[in-house]
This record gives structure tokens, C-alpha cells and sequence, in this order.
């Protein structure tokens, strides 16, 4: 049988005894939200800790420390490449939350922060792994009971037809709550141009979950700048919701051979010294193309390359291979892509033959 | 195997060398096996007294016949394919058996137990002998009916779930009459049982007759219903001299309205297969109390372990049985008590020694059998009897609800409310076993009538060397 | 009276954080959540409203939680309970049930006893929500 949260005191409201009572007496009403048992730390929670006074001392090393707030953080750091500002911005998150916690154990008990979030930028610049890692923080910070990642486009959250909707974005809900909720290109919810969209609705449902469950869900929102930015305009109540908006610029030529090698390393990969600077190359004239995805088109370019690589091998004159010939990726392997075809100046369909 | 010419000449010869000693047979799947454990008389050899059992529960007998040549007898020989002796107990060995399955009638236990232990145990060649567990294949499983109901059904019937059923047997045992004994099973229902039980000795006596009983009996059930609203029942005892007399009492019950009857095992098998059957088609839970399985179950060296018998009444069809409480007045090694309360409840059982499992036992869905704990325990034990026997039991505190100095209803209710507390203790992910006595401790602040039970009660235990424990663990752990 | 259907009903009514703890442990266990409820208490009654659908993938009980507000708040005077449902082969049942909310005040029932021959009576239980119709039952005020 599973472990449920920690323990619970004994009951503390007056119970109705049945038999002793008179018949006619009324049981006393419940408590619910309010002295209930598990609340207020009377035996003490390990997540909320007894009332500290006024003049005690609290080291925010050893709080940092149990909370393992810097795994995630560093794990983070050492994900993602660059995203300096991202990360910044995320620890001054961090930063907010431990001291509101602290606060807290003083009996200074503000408002709870509005925690959810807008994430801008192109595709393939990290923003699904810092929502993940965000979930984490706010976990591990007690702001989220699980903080697990559910993340969705528009088709999830609206029905094709009437009364579809709002359960559906209501299951979606559900099953985030306790997490985050992650909505990738949030902007298609509304189609101001179609009368019989339904996405209104779903942003309507979203606006008051937003609000009214900030305990249990944190949303944050994805997408181009641009479109994020004439969406908000149109959705003022949604704007006034998000406490934090977090650009993801595009990543430097530098950043994204850093990307292409930690990739490589984690795979076991090499590059020859020809191969790196035909990386280089690729990525310089494919940045230009349409449809760059980032971090992604450095993956999809990496298996491509992969894929010439074992070809290579295979149908190569040399039949004996040790471990150097498996591991190095050479300079071939890169340049037969289609990028390097100066006549191709249509943009390859999607990611597919390059 | 083929026979030597010697082995058809008229004349006495070793079991072991009529075929019914064969280390080298690989049981079939089909194969109903069972595991005795013999202690041969001095100067027997044990395999020979292995083959003799194998040999005196099947097909042979003290001299070589003419006759066998008339049948395929290889066939119907069973064979003893291994013989090991018991570590730590001198003389005394295990002997496993094979039988085909061609030699049972289907869905019949009387067949069954009269092949297996109708001739053999009375064999003078052994000082004792004791049936410890039985394989029973699939392919036999699948020709008895099961449980009338089992224990989804009978949760979903009383709407119950998620916590052990609790009830009571009415005391004091005979004497009563049939109006004081319905006020018994009213005060003890409405203070928070889900049943109450007549007991096994109640019949139709003179002081008290069936129907009369039974008529007190369901005014107080529908009574209680009407002060809780939950589903009430009391186990009304059908056993009577003869099968005609059970029918009538059960169709009875089942006209005024009971959910649920009880029958003793002292009827025998054929009656309980009866039975299994009309409860079954009448919508009737059944409740088998094991009275005077303990004459043969109980030593270590000689008789039928409970574990066959729970087997038995599975196959043939109860849905609750008496199977021990651990912490009670009454015979129970904890690991043995697992064992039973395994076989009983699961779908697949899988060997296990230490709980004196001998052999895997699949049970194919069928489903599972209830087990009632009872005997000598008190909610001040709620925490100890939750973690043994878990949450498909029926706790019943006949002593511990009716000796209540508050009375039968407050009996009931620091039963309930101890339970209770216990169990959503273990959901919350409390160490229950550890913290056991400050919950119940903490739910007797709220309910005074649990206070008193743990300041009456509270320090009863009962502390007996276990009589059965496993051949495993050397050191008794009752 | 006290309607004690349910498996905390001898324990006083349970808390938020209370009904959070049994979903979790629920949740632990792979079990599904659902909220139903009814006016109408009987012990026969096995269908009472369902309040949505079940819910199968939620993880976390701050979702059941909401459901069980949202219901208290469409029906405060009406029984609301918890169930949670095992799945796996061999149950393929109801693993947990509790209450979560009762009317303010609960008249409960009433045994009506049809006498007929030999000492014999029939008993049907009668449940006093159940005079007035659905909708209301347990008001004094409309809903």
C-alpha cells in the first residue's frame, strides 16, 4: 500500500456520539476549511514548521540546502546552454519564494505571489525544459503539491462544438493541478475572426481557474513574442494574470555548436576537426533558412548526420572498424546535406532532407 | 513405468517397488498434488512409508491381486516423487504426491477428501501423519462453483468498503431466549456492527427454536437499519439433522428478508456443496464457522491443516470463513495465519515455506473467501489485527462488544470508531503498528465509549507457544 | 440522526486537508476518484448522482478537492461522497468510500412493518427524504 502525505492529528471537532445524544439534538456542524485536523501545524508538518518568535535567527543556507532548491537550479544550469537572462530571472524567482517561506515561519504571512508565467520566443529555445524545471522549484519550494508538467496546445483545451469545451478544458485542468500547466502557442485560443470558435470559452474557464486556484496550478504560456503580444492586448484579463513574462532570445551561432556538442557528448559522439568547423558552417548558412528551430534543428541536423555516418561505414571499402572509426563523425557526413546546395533557396520542406 | 515379471506374482512387496515410489516422475500439470508430512514407525524406512501413502490413497492394497491386470493401474497409481526430511525434527519426513486427475469426480470435495484421506491415515506402518497442503490444478479449480458471491460481491451487496467488516457473535452461548437475544443483535448493530452471529452451537434448541429466533432476530436487523441506514445483517444458523431441515430454515431466512445465513462444518462437505448451491441461487451470503476442524488440524504431526481445509471450502463454495486472529484466544502462528488468510483471498499463492505454502496454487479468478477473525480480541488490538490480517476480514468481538461496561451499543461503537481511526491512520501513511496505541488513543479522546474499552481491556493479550509453526523458522513467533 | 453509510462515518466529519490525505492515498494506489451525491440516503440506493466523470489521470488531490467544493457549492444540502475505484484484475471494484457533506439536518427513516400471518412482517425502510420530491428534499428554502 502507497505512503499518503504525513500524519494527521486526532480529530479535534466534538463528534456526535450516536446513541447518546437526543434524538433530537442537531450534530454539531463540521469544521472544514478552516481548524481542520491536518492544519495549522498543531503537531507540525514537515512542511510548515512551528511559529518561530520574534527575535530567533533563521540560516538561509541550511533552508536553501533542505529544500534542495540548488539541484534544480543547477541542474537547470547545466541543461541548458546560455539563456543567461532565463536563468537569472529564474533564481530571482527562487530568491522571492525562499524568502517569502521564511516570512512565513515568522508568522508574516503575505499573500500568496502570482506565480504564472508567459514564456516568449522561437521553437527550440528551451522553453518545455524550464516549465519542467520550474514545476520542480515551486515543488520543492512547497508552492505546488506535486509539481509535475502537463503541457498542451490549443486542440486539448477547446471542443468542436457546443458545450464540448468547457469539460474538456476542465479535465485538463484537473489533471494539472498540483503541477504546471504548460499552453504552447496560447494565442490560437482566440480567433477573433471566427464566430464559432469556441476558444473564447476555454479562455474564459482558464481566467477563473487562474485566479481562483492559484494555490493548486501555476499556467505559464508560450509562444512568439509578437503573437503573445497582440493576444494579451485582446485578452487584457489575461495579461493582468501573469506575474512574469520570461523572453528566450535566439540562440548565438556559439551557443548552438555548444548545444551540438553536448549533445554529441552525451550520444558519444565525436567530431573530426574538419567536421567541426563544417558544423559550423551548416549552422551558420541553416540559421538563415526558414523554419529554424533552435535547439531541435541542432538534434535533427546531429541525426542526419548520424544516419550518413553509419551509411558511411557500412557500404565503405574498409570492412574492419575499431572504436575511433564508430565514434568520429567526419566532415562528409555533414556537407552532403541539402543545405549546402546553393540552389536551394525554397526552404526544405519542414526538417526532412537536409 | 513397466512392471518386472515379479511384480505380478502373488505375494506381499514393498510399496516402493510397485511403482508407487518414483523420484523420477515429473508431476503434470494436470496433477493434484499433495504434501504429507509422515512420521514413520521405527524401523520403517521413509521412502517406503512415503510409497505406502501414495499407495493407501490410491490404488493399492496390502497384497499383489490378480485383478489389477484388468486395468491401465500405472495410470491410476499415485505417485511419491520426493521424500525430505523435516530440519530440525528427528523422524519426521515430507512426502509429496502426485495424483492424475482422472481419479476425482469433478466439483465433488467429498470425493476429493474421501480418496485423499479416507484410507490412508489409520495406516499402522506410521506413528502419525499429517496432510499439509494440496496443488489443486486449473483444470480441477475450474469444475467446482467457488464462493457463492465472494468478497467484491459481498462488499458491493452490504456497499461497504475499505475497511474490515466488523461483527459479533451473541453471547452468552445458549440459554437465551429468542426476544432477549434479538435485543443482543439490535444494540449491537445499532451501536455500529455490520453483523452479528448466532453461534455454532445454536440450532433449534428447546430454550430457544429456529424460527423463533429468527423472527426476533431480523426485527432487530431492520431495526438497526432504520437508526444507521447502512446494510445490517445477522448470521442465521441453518445447521440442522438433516438436509431437508436446512432448506427449510434457510428458505425461511431468505423469505424474512436476511442478507446472509451460516452453516457449521459439522455438516459435511455434501451438505456445504448443497448449500454453496442454493445460496448461490437464492441471494444469500454464507457464512461456514469451521466447528471441529481443530480436533484435526490442530497437532503439528498428525491430521489435515487448516490450509486444506480453507482450500476445500473455497473450491466447493463459502463466502466467509472462521481462519484465525493472531492476536486471540485461540491457536495462531502469525505466519500461518498469513498463510491461510492468503489462500482464502488471493488469486495466485505462490510457495512459500515460511508460511507454510507448499506448494504455488492458482486459483484462476475464483473468487475469494471472506475470513473471519475471531476469538479473544478487543479494539485495543485494532492496530495489531489491521496489520496482520488487512482489510478483507471480519473482526468479530462477540466478548469485546457484549462485556462493555457501557453496554452493547457503546461496545459496538468504540469498535467501530477504534477501526475507523485505525484505517484512515494507514491511509494518511502513519506507521499504524508503531503509533497504534496513540491513535486509538487520540479516538477515545473524542468517544468515551472506546476509553473505557482500552481501560477494561487493555491489557489482555494472550501469550501462548504456538502448537503449529512453520518447519522454516525454528523458534515459535506467536 | 447521523447517516453512518461510508467508511468514516463514526469519526467526525472529515476535514479539508482530511479529504486531500484519503485522495492522495487513493492516488498512491492507482485508484480513479469520483464524487457523487444524492438526496435520496437509502441503503439500497447504489446510484447515486455522478457529479462528472470520474477521474482517472489526475495527479494530485488538490483536483478532487475542487470537484468536491464545486459540488458542495451546486448541492449544500444534499449527501456528497468520495469513491475510489480499483481497477486491476481480481477487484474491478469500489476500493474507498466516504462522505464529504450532509444536509444540515437528516430525519432519516422509517421501518413500516406490513404484519402477515404466522408472526411474520414484512419491513420496507422508508426513507422521509424521499416525501417530498426531488429538488426538495432536505430545503427549507429552495435548493
Amino acid at each position: 500500500m502507497g505512503e499518503g502525505p504525513a500524519e494527521s492529528g486526532g480529530p479535534r471537532v466534538a463528534m456526535p456520539v450516536p446513541g447518546r445524544r437526543h434524538p433530537d439534538a442537531r450534530p454539531e456542524p463540521a469544521a472544514r476549511n478552516g481548524g481542520g485536523d491536518l492544519g495549522h501545524g498543531e503537531e507540525g508538518q514537515d512542511q510548515a514548521p512551528e511559529r518561530l518568535p520574534d527575535d530567533a535567527t533563521v540560516d538561509i543556507d541550511a533552508e536553501r540546502s533542505s529544500l534542495k532548491v540548488d539541484a534544480v537550479l543547477d541542474r537547470l544550469d547545466r541543461e541548458l546552454v546560455g539563456l543567461v537572462p532565463v536563468k537569472t530571472r529564474i533564481r530571482e524567482i527562487a530568491a522571492l519564494l525562499l524568502v517569502d517561506r521564511l516570512r512565513g515561519r515568522f508568522g508574516l504571512d503575505s499573500s500568496r505571489p502570482t506565480l504564472h508565467m508567459c514564456f516568449t520566443g522561437p521553437p527550440g529555445t528551451g522553453k518545455t525544459t524550464v516549465a519542467m524545471r520550474m514545476g520542480e522549484l515551486l515543488h520543492s519550494l512547497g508552492y505546488l503539491g506535486k509539481g509535475h508538467l502537463v503541457s498542451v496546445t490549443r486542440d486539448e483545451l477547446v471542443g468542436q462544438y457546443i458545450g464540448h469545451t468547457a469539460p474538456k478544458t476542465k479535465e485538463v485542468l484537473k489533471r494539472a493541478m498540483g503541477g504546471v500547466l504548460f499552453i504552447d502557442e496560447a494565442y490560437y485560443l482566440h480567433r477573433a475572426e471566427n464566430e464559432r470558435d469556441y476558444g473564447q470559452e476555454a479562455i474564459e474557464i482558464l481566467l477563473q481557474m487562474m485566479e481562483n486556484q492559484r494555490e493548486d496550478l501555476v499556467v505559464i504560456l508560450a509562444g512568439y513574442k509578437d503573437r503573445m503580444d497582440t493576444f494579451f492586448q485582446s485578452n487584457p484579463g489575461m495579461s493582468s494574470r501573469i506575474a512574469h513574462h520570461i523572453d528566450f532570445p535566439e540562440y548565438s551561432l556559439e551557443e548552438l555548436l555548444a548545444i551540438g556538442g553536448l549533445m554529441l557528448t552525451e550520444q558519444h559522439y565525436e567530431l573530426s576537426p574538419e567536421a567541426e568547423s563544417a558544423f559550423r558552417d551548416y549552422l551558420e548558412r541553416r540559421r538563415g533558412q526558414p523554419r529554424f528551430a533552435n535547439a531541435r534543428s541542432v538534434r535533427n541536423a546531429l541525426e542526419r548526420a548520424r544516419l550518413r555516418h553509419a551509411n558511411r561505414l557500412v557500404s565503405g571499402s574498409r570492412r574492419e572498424l575499431g572504436r575511433d572509426d564508430l565514434v568520429r563523425i567526419e566532415a562528409e557526413d555533414l556537407l552532403k546535406s541539402r543545405v549546402f546546395d546553393d540552389d536551394d533557396d525554397e526552404g526544405e520542406g519542414g526538417e526532412q532532407a537536409q | 513405468m513397466t512392471p518386472s515379471a515379479d511384480r505380478l506374482k502373488a505375494g506381499v512387496i514393498p510399496y516402493a517397488k510397485m511403482g508407487y515410489w518414483d523420484p523420477d516422475y515429473e508431476p503434470k500439470d494436470t496433477d493434484i498434488l499433495a504434501a504429507f508430512r509422515i512420521t514413520p514407525q521405527a524401523g520403517v524406512d521413509p521412502i517406503e512409508a512415503g510409497a505406502a501413502v501414495a499407495g493407501e490413497s490410491s490404488t493399492a492394497t496390502w497384497t499383489v491381486v490378480w485383478t489389477d491386470r484388468l486395468s491401465a493401474y500405472e495410470h491410476y497409481q499415485a505417485k511419491c516423487y520426493r521424500v525430505d526430511p523435516v530440519p530440525g525434527i528427528e523422524g519426521q519426513y515430507m512426502a509429496y504426491i502426485a495424483y492424475d486427475i482422472d481419479l476425482f469426480e469433478e466439483g465433488s470435495i467429498a470425493n476429493l477428501t474421501s480418496s485423499i484421506i479416507g484410507n490412508v491415515f489409520g495406516f499402522k506402518a506410521l506413528k502419525a501423519l499429517r496432510l499439509e497442503d494440496m496443488r489443486i490444478p486449473t483444470h480441477y479449480v475450474k469444475t467446482f462453483p467457488g464462493p457463492p458471491h465472494g468478497i467484491v460481491m459481498e462488499r458491493e451487496y452490504l456497499n461497504k468498503y475499505g475497511r474490515p467488516l466488523l461483527g459479533a457473535t451473541v453471547k452468552p452461548k445458549l440459554g437465551l431466549s429468542a426476544r432477549n437475544y434479538g435485543r443482543v443483535v439490535y444494540e449491537a448493530l445499532k451501536g455500529g456492527l455490520d453483523f452479528t452471529k448466532d453461534d455454532e452451537n445454536i440450532n433449534s434448541q428447546p430454550f430457544m427454536r429456529w424460527r423463533d429466533r429468527f423472527l426476533f432476530c431480523i426485527e432487530a436487523v431492520q431495526r438497526a437499519q432504520e437508526q444507521t441506514g447502512e446494510v445490517k445483517g445477522h448470521y442465521m444458523n441453518v445447521t440442522a439433522a438433516t438436509m431437508e431441515d436446512m432448506y427449510e430454515r434457510a428458505e425461511f431466512a431468505k423469505e424474512i428478508g436476511s442478507v446472509i445465513i451460516m452453516q457449521d462444518l459439522t455438516i459435511g462437505y455434501t451438505a456445504m456443496a448443497s448449500m454453496s448451491k442454493w445460496a448461490r441461487k437464492n441471494g444469500m451470503i454464507l457464512h461456514l464457522h469451521r466447528a471441529g476442524y481443530a480436533t484435526w488440524a490442530r497437532q503439528k504431526n498428525h491430521g489435515v491443516n487448516f490450509r486444506v481445509i480453507a482450500k476445500w471450502c473455497r473450491l466447493l463454495g463459502v463466502d466467509h470463513i472462521h481462519s484465525g486472529t493472531v492476536v486471540g484466544k485461540l491457536e495462531g502462528d502469525p505466519n500461518i495465519i498469513r498463510g491461510y488468510y492468503d489462500t482464502l483471498r488471493l488469486d495466485h499463492v505462490p510457495e512459500n515455506p515460511a508460511n507454510g505454502i507448499y506448494f504455488d496454487q492458482d486459483w484462476a479468478s475464483m473468487p475469494g473467501v471472506m475470513p473471519v477473525a475471531s476469538g479473544g480480541i478487543h479494539a485495543g488490538q485494532m492496530h495489531q489485527l489491521l496489520h496482520h490480517l488487512g482489510e478483507d476480514v471480519v473482526l468479530q468481538f462477540g466478548g469485546g462488544t457484549i462485556g462493555h461496561p457501557m453496554g452493547i451499543s457503546a461496545g459496538a461503537t468504540a469498535n467501530r470508531v477504534a477501526l475507523e481511526a485505525m484505517v484512515k491512520a494507514r491511509n494518511e501513511g502513519r506507521d499504524y503498528m508503531a503509533e497504534g496505541e496513540a491513535i486509538l488513543k487520540a479516538a477515545a479522546n473524542r468517544c468515551p465509549e472506546l476509553q473505557m474499552a482500552l481501560d477494561t481491556w487493555g491489557d489482555i493479550t494472550f501469550d501462548y507457544e504456538s502448537t503449529d509453526t512453520p518447519d522454516v523458522v525454528a523458534t515459535p513467533t506467536a | 440522526m447521523r447517516v453512518t453509510q461510508g467508511t468514516f462515518s463514526y469519526l467526525p466529519d472529515l476535514s479539508d486537508e482530511e479529504i486531500s490525505a484519503q485522495a492522495a492515498y487513493a492516488i498512491e494506489n492507482g485508484w480513479s476518484l469520483a464524487v457523487e451525491f444524492t438526496d435520496d440516503p437509502h441503503p439500497r440506493n447504489s446510484y447515486w448522482d455522478m457529479w462528472g466523470l470520474p477521474m482517472f489521470d489526475i495527479a494530485d488531490p488538490a483536483a478532487v478537492l475542487y470537484e468536491v467544493n464545486q459540488c458542495r457549492e451546486a448541492f449544500p444540502n444534499k449527501y456528497i461522497k468520495v469513491s475510489a475505484y480499483d481497477a486491476r484484475l481480481g477487484r474491478q471494484t469500489t476500493a474507498l468510500s466516504f462522505l464529504v457533506n450532509r444536509p444540515q439536518e437528516e430525519p432519516g427513516f422509517r421501518l413500516e412493518r406490513q404484519e402477515s400471518g404466522d408472526r411474520q412482517v414484512r419491513y420496507t425502510l422508508h426513507s422521509y427524504a424521499t416525501d417530498k420530491p426531488a429538488g426538495e428534499r432536505y430545503t427549507t428554502n429552495g435548493h
